[in-house]
């Protein structure tokens, strides 16, 4: 299949690419081997919430300077992070899944209830400010294993907030995230249920939070209704993986992306990539199949997704396009920290524009590299997954449309 | 260790008389354990002092088989018929920690073509029941294996679950009145006008005087340490093996080279995974457990050999143990050093009442308790035998252990979310049992009682639910510090095998760790504790 431009992976990174180039009339195919880490990602936008000795950062911007010049968002700059979020904000209300934008990063409540920098917050995410003072319902579902009620009681009262853990009953029989999420989509009585809900909860609470389950395609509504029959205010707390709010936004990706025409391949493996005729970038896959595009933005992800391998011998290979690869070595590290390091910072290194060495003279002119694939960040240590997902698709995908330009132009 | 000054566990009223002797064991190994049950059968009041938790050191730290003693019948006849008659006395005695998978001797061209046939006369002379099986059959029921079978020989191995071993002997010690004390170190010995008189031991809640007729100083590598206590010395030789854990069961039964006892020869299937292993070299320090990362190459190069795709299977991890060996003076350097065990008694050496133990096997740890039992009683006079073998343990008979036996449990329940452990198959029940009858309250301790975090995910998914299943019942617990304690041991032996899917697996638990429950991996905890066991 021929089209202007093709993406490779599914994750947030090639989603924003995918968009930003069929928002610009270009034809667009995602090949992805049908996985994305937005699976795991909690609610809302991290963007930076730590740097080096487990600082925590309040304004995420002016802590760029304070990162290794190799890092994504020092190639980027700070200005052109600014315009991705801005745009990316746009985005997520066009998606239906709001984000509000705060001054500084906001506290948003783990699953251990302790405090997560994040950048922007959904509607119903719960922050340490939305409960601060409030007396809170911690409401379990009977028999669900993924949302560790205990844990967040005793995280929220190191912050001095009091709390009571509601076991209640599961609204379906099958008590795991993603089945608790389509249930609450689809319940007849949800009313009924809210308010034998609100039985069980005791006079004195003054706000109740949820796992972060009520829905996959219906949860502003769930969650509306449970705060007009319950009379208080509720939000969600992130669960273990699969996270729900993950697979919200990866939906609404996949459901904007196909309205604006763009065609989402999984179950893809690429194998092979060459440069053809006209600068062309051809792809084979494992099945065989070919991909033709003018330009390809890579968004394989990183070690976890299957973008980067590493062996036995602790070398780290880019499996798509075989391109050189930044790494210290994994095996030899002599920490946890270390090790950790190692698997996130490995990956890609690119040129100002997101372009990757070809050989060892010169840059690729028609291929960006984005996300998880790059080198030099680490979203768990920093708490940047979406940031730099945000501002490497947006920015790759505006590369790449200087160079279709110009070949249009040719 | 955090969240554990509960595990200190004190059953009582003692049945004991005022006069019955006192000893005190140092050391809660399998061999602490298997001689504080044979002098408890035999009329002692005995207290168990262990430094860290039950079956922490060496016990736990080997490739997890009970021996047939085919592996020594060649170059230490008299040690494998010991093994063989111990195989047989450990499965009796407790069949829930045993699975009786067998064991195979190949002969690859490698392998000098001469010792096969020294192997079966060894297994004879060492009553070890010995079949030679046609090569072909062989390499179809264990396809994993190298195709280039020469000889193939079948022994009555078996596999034991160390941890429930030890905590089975440990139970049956404190059902019949006697007294372990996890996390508390030796101190001190005193003696007296030429005789033990007591044990100074210290704990978290501070310093107790243990008085003792008798001390045995079975603290496997840490024994020198322990002699020193008493002005006195051993002559142990440390050998650090390490050993690489793969994922899943690759063979049916353990596999060794039909070669002499050396390294990197033997891969054992042990619940859902096998072991490949060991390397080994001699050190100095009891408590080195590090693996460097040469010896995963190394071991990777010669798992190779018996199964040639070694490399493309997920590793979980991997980790050392220290093998205390009896060394005699002036021993020659060349000369290996023989397994079995041997016992000082420091009463020669002017200190009655003090025994020291080591060397051995996990397999003999019954008979070396029988041999030091007779000695410390032919010290006092006493006429006692032993009755280890006949008394079955407290907590009854149960089926031999057999892989995933939770699993048919839950299956036949159709509990399928019940796990709390998915990968073990560990359920809420197991867990609340520990939790609420015995005081365990901290995921290590847990872990080796249930083998929870020890599957695919390296505790990633149960760990939290774990946690929160302590908060329930102790509002004191830190689940924060445990947690990433837990997280950072599981780390420490997993970063070795960080290739492959283990090498997302552990990005997976650092999203579930950091960017879920937000917990921080900072430089003191990262460095604090330095046990990576199985």
């Amino acid at each position: 299949m021929k089209s202007d431009a093709i993406v490779i992976g599914a994750e947030l990174d090639g989603l924003i690419a995918a968009m930003r180039l069929a928002e610009n009339g270009h034809s667009v195919q995602v090949l992805s081997n049908g996985m994305s880490s937005l699976n795991y990602a909690p609610d809302g936008i991290q963007v930076l919430g730590h740097i080096a000795n487990g600082i925590v950062i309040s304004d995420p911007f002016d802590a760029i300077s304070s990162l290794d010049s190799s890092h994504p968002y020092r190639i980027l700059g700070a200005d052109q992070l600014k315009q991705a979020l801005e745009w990316y904000v746009d985005v997520r209300k066009r998606l239906g899944l709001p984000v509000v934008v705060d001054s500084n990063n906001q506290q948003a409540i783990s699953a251990a209830g302790l405090p997560l920098p994040v950048y922007a917050t959904t509607e119903h995410q719960a922050t340490f400010d939305k409960v601060h003072g409030k007396i809170t319902a911690i409401i379990r579902f009977a028999g669900h294993r993924d949302s560790p009620g205990e844990l967040l009681a005793n995280g929220l009262a190191r912050q001095s907030i009091q709390s009571v853990i509601v076991e209640f009953d599961s609204p379906g029989s099958v008590v795991e995230n993603a089945a608790l999420a389509k249930t609450f989509d689809t319940m007849d009585a949800l009313e009924h249920y809210f308010e034998c809900l609100r039985k069980e909860i005791p006079e004195q609470i003054q706000a109740v939070v949820f796992p972060a389950v009520m829905g996959l395609k219906n949860h502003q509504s769930v969650l509306s209704t449970a705060e007009r029959v319950l009379g208080l205010p509720c939000f969600e707390i992130p669960t273990l993986p699969l996270s729900v709010p993950g697979m919200r936004l990866e939906q609404g990706f996949r459901k904007n992306l196909k309205e604006a025409g763009v065609v989402l391949q999984t179950g893809v493996y690429p194998t092979a990539c060459s440069i053809g005729v006209d600068d062309r970038i051809n792809v084979t896959d494992e099945s065989g199949r070919n991909h033709q595009a003018s330009v390809v933005v890579l968004s394989s992800g990183g070690v976890l997704m299957g973008g980067l391998d590493v062996d036995s011998r602790g070398r780290v290979q880019e499996t798509a396009f075989e391109l050189d690869v930044y790494q210290t070595a994994p095996l030899t590290a002599n920490g946890p920290n270390e090790v950790l390091d190692a698997l996130h910072n490995t990956g890609v290194d690119t040129d100002y524009a997101l372009r990757p060495k070809m050989n060892s003279t010169g840059y690729f002119k028609n291929l960006f590299v984005t996300g998880h694939t790059l080198a030099h960040w680490n979203p768990s240590k920093e708490g940047s997954a979406n940031g730099v997902c945000i501002a490497t698709g947006w920015a790759a995908a505006g590369n790449a449309l200087m160079y279709l330009e110009e070949r249009n132009a040719a | 260790m955090p969240g554990c000054e509960n595990a200190k566990r004190r059953f009582g009223p003692t049945p004991f008389k005022k006069n019955d002797p006192l000893a005190v064991v140092i050391g809660g190994g399998a061999t602490g354990c298997g001689v504080a049950r044979d002098l408890i059968l035999r009329g002692f009041k005995v207290t168990l002092v262990e430094h860290d938790d039950l079956g922490s050191g060496t016990s736990s730290r080997f490739h997890g088989m009970l021996q047939s003693g085919a592996r020594y019948a060649v170059t230490d006849t008299g040690f494998a018929a010991e093994c063989m008659r111990e195989r047989l006395n450990i499965a009796n005695l407790a069949p829930q920690a045993v699975e009786t998978c067998g064991g195979l001797f190949i002969s690859l061209p490698d392998d000098p073509p001469e010792f096969a046939d020294q192997f079966v006369s060894g297994c004879q002379n060492a009553r070890i029941p010995i079949e030679e099986i046609d090569p072909a059959q062989v390499m179809s029921e264990e396809p994993e294996i190298s195709r280039q079978v020469l000889r193939a020989f079948s022994v009555p191995d078996a596999t034991v679950q160390s941890w429930r071993l030890v905590n089975l002997l440990a139970d049956d010690v404190l059902a019949r009145g006697g007294e372990i004390l996890t996390r508390h170190r030796a101190i001190g010995i005193d003696v007296s006008t030429g005789r033990v008189r007591a044990v100074v031991v210290e704990g978290k809640g501070g310093k107790r005087h243990l008085p003792a007729d008798i001390v045995v100083n079975a603290a496997g590598p840490w024994s020198a340490q322990v002699a020193d206590l008493a002005g006195e010395k051993t002559n142990l030789e440390l050998g650090k093996g390490s050993i690489l854990v793969f994922s899943h069961r690759m063979v049916a039964k353990a596999i060794n080279r039909c070669r002499p006892p050396t390294s990197h020869d033997i891969i054992v299937p042990t619940g859902t995974i096998s072991l490949f292993g060991t390397t080994s070299e001699v050190v100095n320090d009891p408590s080195t457990t590090q693996v460097r990362p040469e010896e995963i190459q190394e071991l990777l190069d010669n798992a190779e050999i018996l199964l040639p795709n070694a490399r493309s299977y997920r590793a979980f991890r991997a980790w050392a143990g220290v093998r205390p060996l009896y060394k005699p003076d002036n021993w020659p350097s060349d000369k290996p050093l023989s397994r079995r065990h041997s016992i000082v008694n420091h009463g020669d050496r002017g200190i009655d009442g003090f025994f020291t133990i080591c060397g051995g096997s996990l397999t003999t740890h019954r008979s070396m308790a029988e041999d030091i039992g007779d000695q410390i009683c032919t010290s006092l006079g006493l006429e006692v035998p032993c009755t280890t073998t006949t008394t079955p343990l407290s907590s009854g008979m149960k089926p031999l252990w057999r892989p995933a036996q939770n699993f048919h449990r839950i299956e036949h329940d159709k509990q399928f979310l019940a796990p709390v452990c998915e990968c073990e198959s560990v359920t809420h029940q197991d867990i609340t049992h520990q939790i609420e009858n015995c005081s365990i309250r901290c995921l290590h301790d847990l872990r080796r009682r249930l083998r929870i975090g020890f599957g695919p995910c390296q505790g990633t998914f149960c760990a939290n639910r774990v946690a929160a299943m302590i908060l329930r019942n102790d509002s004191q617990y830190d689940a924060v510090e445990d947690l990433e304690a837990f997280w950072c041991e599981r780390l420490k032996g997993s970063k070795h095998t960080a290739w492959g899917q283990q090498a997302r697996q552990i990005l997976l638990s650092d999203i579930v760790y950091r960017e879920t429950l937000g917990l921080r991996l900072d430089d003191s905890s990262a460095l604090s504790g330095n046990s990576h066991e199985e």
